[in-house]
């Protein structure tokens, strides 16, 4: 029986939770998944070592560049 | 609050239906896990499975509880014809669109049965059911991740699988009428209501799936007639669930036996949930 494997479909996903409700969200990891259902599953499973009060997901592909270190030149003037 | 008899009895074999479905589909998830590719899909099964136990278990320290029944007996006491799972999980999956359709219909099944008594009279049940909902949600959409993600030959697998699988769970919504459960106001919405939105769930995962006919739909619209049906446990009367399905729950090699924690009540001793054998009055109690 042939169970789960890679797919051209996967995509990185991060992951983002707040553990209470005064506290900004922050970074805690990254996933790998091929749609957005199994993301957010895998994020909720994977990340359960506490109670957060808010985790989030987006695709790594959603964010804009804006400073990076490995740019020529002075990083953010490039 | 107190309950008549009848009640009290429909009461415990239903919550065994919810524990024991919980209890088996958790280790569906544990015999399937070692056969992961992906360490994203490992991680997610243990998680479930995890969840899954956890659900049976907090039923089985609720009842052992509540209704006085000796410390782990009703995971460690009973027989394989004693168990109250959905006979939909005595078969093992023959592929992974096999595995994932039945873990669809087990849990969406489980789910639509245990919401009926989500918002009961009846509060330590309602409350757990609420809890157990929370967690289901992410083990729905795990498995309707792991749907979207067939190819095209698992899709073919899935058109196969499904009509084999169906019968067994829209039979396990059989059950008493009148249900004692709706009447004493502990189950606050009727089954076959609960059956139908099962249905509908069903229908929109054989219309996302073009390989499945119509012939699979109208499956949906008539449970399979079953001549001897044991409405207590929710399976065909007389059945046990396969040795090797429940060796992996409750092992009984030697070496199984000394690795498991030791228990604060012996398992020999006899429970009788359903009060079938009156107790003996004159017996001396310690």
């Amino acid at each position: 029986m042939s169970l789960g494997r890679s797919t051209s479909l996967d995509q990185q996903f991060e992951v983002f939770g707040r553990d209470q409700v005064e506290r900004p969200l922050s970074h805690i990891g990254s996933i790998v998944a091929p749609n957005q259902e199994l993301a957010v599953a895998r994020a909720r499973i994977l990340y359960s070592e506490r109670e957060w009060v808010e985790l989030c997901v987006a695709p790594a592909e959603s964010f804009m560049d804006c400073l990076q270190p490995g740019r020529n030149g002075v990083v953010g003037l490039a | 609050m107190s309950y008549p008899a009848e009640v009290t009895a429909a009461l415990k074999s239903e919550l065994l239906c919810i524990a024991d479905s919980n209890w088996v589909l958790g280790h569906w998830y544990v015999n399937c896990m070692l056969n992961g590719r992906e360490l994203t899909d490992f991680t997610s099964m243990a998680g479930i499975a995890e969840e899954k136990l956890g659900h049976a278990r907090a039923l089985f320290r609720f009842m052992e509880e509540h209704y006085g029944l000796a410390e782990h007996q009703l995971e460690f006491a009973r027989s394989a014809a004693g168990i109250h799972s959905m006979a939909l999980l005595d078969a093992p999956p023959e592929n992974w669109a096999d595995f994932i359709v039945t873990l669809h219909l087990a849990d969406q099944a489980l789910w639509r049965f245990s919401a009926t008594l989500r918002t009961g009279d009846f509060a330590p049940v309602a409350n757990l059911i609420t809890r157990f909902g929370e967690e289901a949600y992410f083990h729905q959409l795990c498995i309707d991740g792991w749907l979207k993600a067939l190819d095209d030959g698992e899709r073919h697998d899935l058109a196969a699988a499904l009509p084999a699988r169906l019968p067994p769970v829209l039979k396990w919504f059989d059950g008493p009428d009148p249900d004692p459960l709706l009447e004493a106001g502990i189950r606050t919405e009727p089954l076959p209501q609960a059956l139908e939105q099962l249905k509908a769930d069903i229908r929109r995962l054989i219309e996302s799936v073009p390989e499945l006919s119509d012939e699979v739909l109208e499956l949906t619209g008539s449970p399979a007639e079953s001549a001897a049906w044991d409405a207590e446990r929710r399976r065909p009367r007389g059945s046990a669930l396969p040795p090797r399905l429940w060796e992996s729950m409750v092992p009984t090699s030697e070496e199984a036996k000394l690795a498991r924690r030791p228990l604060a009540v012996s398992v020999d001793d006899n429970i009788d949930l359903f009060g079938k054998v009156k107790k003996d009055e004159t017996e001396p109690q310690f």
